[in-house]
């Protein structure tokens, strides 16, 4: 058949428009959609069955209870748990994101670990346990026999109370080491606060679901204080609330937070100066007699002027306020109006159930002791204390100990000797303490060093020195079951477990109101060759061998955890089953779900993931185990150690505000915590970067905060890259213009600029902490860093 | 353009209490998770950024000390009424449910031309401008869930309301012999997050939703209601500033509500 052109361009353009209005077209786009979008690259997520786990997450000391859906034994989501009682509901960004952490394989260490760069870089080979051990073994084997076991340090940022704590703290013992160092954070400050104001040995709580007036100086309710997941989930109920019934929160601080911009009313106030007007406050509820003078007569001591057997007269607390926090001098300390004192006065004064918190933050950085102990001085004298909806310094948890510690004759020897660092009044020392001593001591005072759930280079005030301070340690070993920044300066890994895939538990979590325990099993395989910290302690202390050895006859932390339970189940107090009424409505258990056989109870105990002790009435009539057998408003445990503490006069040994000396030029700059993002210990779940701003973060560079008017003085502008340099180093961030800064001050997150872990947080921004200027608190030595003074020049 | 059928049963819509708003951001996290959402080694870029429920900051304008900060948490409005993304489609990827209210979006269908994200006056949708992220070695896919499809790149996405958890809701129901859900028995991830239960999820056709009746408070609001899209998420505020910002007003435009009296 003959096709002439023209026949042929007829048909080509007829068969294309008759395709037109056939279905082949749209059909061919939308296969092609298909089609394309099936690349092998593309995950697949497995199918499988749905469970559902519940756990509860000790990515900070909150001991939240959480629930996971599982796809066969993959998690999939942490949702929270309504019914439990310590977060009733509430769960925070980064407990949200915690399967992140568990399953991106560049954040954790996957196996033991052996450095293969310089310190710093964080460039590390793989090894098997048995190297591990023997090369650490071998070390630690040495140093008792050739040096001092005393050059054993150990860095615990454990949880103190927890089982693992315990059982470092047991290890050092055994091995002849005293060389033991918490980190300088506020709940090292708070304890000494309840140890010399009420005696007691342990972190306070505050019973929030109840208080009806919320003074907070500073405590950082929506920055992450306490329990993120409790407040959080608190929050919501307080506004929920209608006009009569209603919860007021009052803050104090410089900045406008999120709690101040959020909160009822925000007090601006300058840096530093809360104590002031704490105690400005106490002297207008004094001068009114509107305090709780039944409590103040028969519970304190030091507050009234008293006469000494030689027949001096000394002032008490109550002439000391008097005198010294008149509204003129509060007002010219801390910049606010004396009507604003007579408004709070006359605010608690009404309240049915006050309470006044503290903190900087979320509690990574710490208050200083004697502003702390201003504060609290409010809750004294309206008599809050082991109330409803106040401060509950009281919170039994009778787990058991394991038994005595059995030191040889090189053990008993070396801690006959007492501690190469000088140790602190409240009996534990600090990271600053060990920092300040590798640096300024000649001889060495730390040969091995072990690091136990710490991160001290992203938060410790000053961290440049912690830096140079290792740098110095000869041998460094990190337990972290991340790839954490100061683990960068290890020489050798031995990876715990990651918080699901072990038994994890929670003494008293952070500020809660009453006594309990969170505790739960493993919840997810562990795929990697990491053990569990207290499986490592037991078999590190069984190589060691000898009373080492012997100090742990534990075949696993599962069976420590057990012996140690038995003990609480035999005490017969509180509940281990989650009661209808929630234990904050200050009811007695009526069936506690202990039924004496302990195989039983630990299996209810890990069912409901909690034991608990609600507070009764009861609860008010406690002894307080000081040397006056009161609340000390003058302390006489400080008494004791006034030259340790620098206490000439009686004043020093009562509550006050101590201003910092700082350099009168510059900037000050303060760092400030956010709860979407992680400041301690545990790394930012990746999705938490969806959450920053691009006014925070942009790109690598972090943005500091200035109120237009200062940087109108200093000719700066919006994203304008300058050099903030303090006396201890320079950092370089990006300026955002904002009135949520106090004019004269600048403001820079936490957090940032990591040196560890993937490419998700690593080198984002800087890290503030390291430029932090600190002077020492005169009673624990913890850095004081709100006086730091910066200069800012244009890059 | 065709007459949508007729609505039948119930209309799932949802309200954001911003008084109650913390914004800690767990609701953006909880629905990244849930959805299989892709994160970057770089989120900085609010252009390139894939996020379906976002978080947004504003401020009252006054000086310090007067300043105050709130969060708007922003998920897909689902807007009930000529909804401009499903109106633009050419390839039907995304279209209104008159059976739930909801607006879904099929990636398979997608061919990424993002005339819907045009459209949208709300900027809910975004454009996976490259394929997850999810490097083989790192083991980030394991914690996917298989209910949600994984995006790959070329295709916008939007908040779908959890439709995957309407789904899951209705087996299980069905599976227990009935056919209606009971008011909490679906809710969307933020929802459940939330940890101050700032977002309530529910039925806005049921009267006894808690959603339907929160809805009438004289500081109920909805974003950029004189563009008549009829958005089904609603916002809770009893701050004139706040509730300023959900339109453009010309001066003396914007009329205060003046506490209800007791």
């Amino acid at each position: 058949m003959e096709i002439n052109r023209r026949d042929f361009i007829k048909f080509v353009v007829g068969g294309i428009a008759g395709i037109h209005v056939t279905p082949l077209p749209w059909k061919l786009t939308d296969d092609i959609a298909i089609w394309t979008q099936n690349w092998p690259w593309v995950p697949v997520p497995g199918r499988g069955e749905f469970k559902e786990a519940k756990s509860i997450c000790t990515l900070c000391p909150g001991g939240c209870g959480i629930r996971l859906r599982l796809v066969e034994k993959r998690g999939v989501k942490i949702e929270s748990r309504d019914e439990f009682p310590v977060n009733h509901g509430g769960i925070c960004p980064i407990g949200m994101g915690g399967l992140q952490l568990m399953y991106d394989k560049d954040l954790r260490f996957t196996s033991p670990m052996k450095r293969a760069g310089q310190r710093g870089e964080g460039i590390f080979v793989d090894i098997s346990w048995d190297e591990a051990y023997s090369i650490l073994v071998q070390r630690l084997k040495e140093l008792r026999e050739k040096k001092d076991p005393r050059l054993l340090a150990a860095v615990d940022g454990l949880p103190y109370e927890g089982s693992e704590s315990l059982m470092v703290r047991r290890f050092m013992q055994a091995f002849g080491s005293n060389s033991y160092f918490r980190l300088p954070d506020q709940d090292l400050v708070d304890r000494t606060v309840n140890w010399i104001m009420h005696g007691i040995k342990g972190s306070m709580g505050f019973d929030l679901e109840n208080s009806d007036y919320i003074l907070s100086f500073g405590a950082g309710l929506l920055e992450g204080w306490g329990i993120p997941g409790r407040i959080l989930n608190l929050w919501g109920e307080w506004k929920a609330r209608g006009d009569g019934a209603k919860v007021k929160v009052v803050q104090i601080e410089s900045r406008a937070s999120n709690t101040a911009s959020k909160a009822d009313r925000w007090i601006a106030i300058k840096p530093g100066t809360e104590a002031a007007l704490a105690l400005g406050i106490v002297r207008e509820l004094i001068q009114r007699g509107r305090y709780n003078v039944d409590f103040v007569n028969e519970h304190t001591f030091g507050f009234g002027d008293w006469v000494d057997q030689e027949g001096k007269s000394h002032k008490g607390f109550r002439s000391m306020v008097m005198e010294a926090y008149t509204p003129e001098k509060v007002a010219q300390i801390t910049g606010i109006d004396p009507k604003e004192i007579k408004v709070i006065a006359t605010e608690l004064e009404s309240a049915k159930a006050p309470v006044a918190i503290w903190g900087r933050g979320r509690g990574e950085l710490p208050n200083g002791v004697y502003e702390s102990m201003a504060i609290h001085s409010i809750n004294i004298v309206l008599g809050r204390i082991q109330r409803p909806g106040g401060v509950i310094v009281s919170k039994e948890v009778l787990l058991g100990d394991l038994g005595p510690v059995l030191t040889d004759e090189k053990a008993k020897e070396a801690l006959r000797q007492g501690t190469l660092v000088p140790a602190g009044i409240a009996e534990v020392s600090h990271l600053a303490d060990l920092v300040k001593a590798i640096l300024d001591s000649k001889e060495p005072v730390v040969d091995t060093l072990l690091l136990f759930q710490a991160n001290p280079w992203i938060t410790m005030p000053s961290s440049i020195l912690l830096e140079k301070a290792l740098k110095k340690v000869p041998f460094i070993v990190s337990f972290s079951p991340f790839r954490d920044d100061t683990s960068c300066y290890a020489d050798l890994i031995l990876p715990d477990h990651a918080y699901l895939e072990k038994f994890q538990e929670m003494v008293n979590p952070k500020g809660l109101g009453y006594a309990a325990y969170c505790i739960s099993a493993p919840v997810l395989p562990n795929p990697y060759s990491t053990k569990a910290l207290g499986d490592i302690l037991i078999q590190l202390a069984g190589k060691l061998g000898g009373a080492i050895k012997e100090s742990f006859p534990f075949k696993s932390y599962e069976e420590v955890l057990k012996q140690r339970t038995n003990s609480l189940f035999s005490a017969k107090r509180g509940s281990i089953k989650v009661q209808k009424e929630p234990p904050w409505k200050w009811v007695e258990i009526k069936d506690s779900g202990i039924q004496g056989d302990d195989k039983k109870d630990w299996e209810t105990l890990l069912k409901s993931n909690i034991w608990y002790q609600p507070n009764t009435k009861e609860s008010a009539y406690i002894v307080f185990p000081t040397e006056s057998k009161k609340v000390e408003l003058m302390s006489l445990s400080l008494k004791r150690f006034r030259d340790a503490v620098g206490a000439k006069t009686d004043e020093d040994l009562m509550p006050q505000y101590r201003g910092l000396e700082t350099e009168k030029a510059g900037l000050l700059f303060m760092p400030y915590e956010m709860v979407n993002w992680s400041s301690g210990w545990a790394p930012s779940p990746p999705y938490l970067t969806k959450t920053i701003f691009d006014h925070i973060l942009l790109k690598q560079d972090l943005f500091m905060e200035l109120n237009p008017t200062t940087a109108k003085e200093l000719g700066l502008r919006e994203g304008e890259m300058v050099e903030v340099k303090s006396k201890l180093g320079v950092l370089q961030l990006k300026v955002h213009l904002s009135e949520v800064a106090m004019p004269g001050v600048a403001y820079a997150p936490l957090g940032f600029g990591r040196i560890g872990y993937d490419e998700f947080l690593k080198s984002k921004g800087v890290n503030v902490a390291r430029i932090l200027t600190s002077q020492k608190d005169p009673i624990v030595g913890t850095p004081l860093w709100w006086g730091t003074r910066v200069t800012i020049n244009r890059v | 353009m065709e007459k949508r059928a007729e609505h039948k049963g119930p209309k799932y819509g949802m309200v954001i209490d911003l008084d109650k708003c913390t914004g800690c951001g767990t609701c953006m996290v909880a629905c990244a998770h849930e959805n299989n959402l892709s994160v970057r080694p770089d989120e900085s870029d609010i252009q390139r950024k894939l996020t379906w429920m976002r978080l947004y900051i504003i401020t009252n304008g006054e000086p310090y000390p007067k300043t105050e900060v709130s969060y708007f948490p922003r998920p897909c409005m689902q807007c009930d009424h000529h909804t401009p993304c499903v109106s633009v489609c050419p390839a039907t990827a995304t279209d209104y449910d008159t059976n739930t209210g909801i607006v879904s979006q099929i990636y398979t269908r997608c061919i990424g031309c993002r005339y819907c994200m045009a459209a949208c006056p709300y900027h809910a949708r975004v454009f996976n401008w490259w394929d997850g992220y999810f490097p083989k070695e790192k083991g980030l896919e394991r914690y996917l869930s298989p209910e949600v499809s994984v995006r790959m790149r070329g295709v916008v996405e939007k908040c779908s309301f959890c439709h995957h958890r309407l789904m899951r809701a209705k087996t299980k129901a069905y599976n227990e012999g009935r056919r209606e859900l009971e008011e909490g028995e679906y809710i969307t991830a933020c929802a459940e997050a939330c940890p101050a239960k700032a977002i309530t999820f529910g039925d806005l056709n049921n009267p006894e939703h808690k959603v339907s009746k929160l809805i009438k408070s004289p500081y109920a609001f909805r974003l950029l209601e004189r563009l008549g899209t009829q958005p089904k998420v609603y916002y809770l505020s009893k701050k004139d500033w706040v509730r300023k910002m959900a339109d453009n007003y010309l001066p003396g435009e914007f009329k205060p509500v003046n506490p209800p009296k007791a």
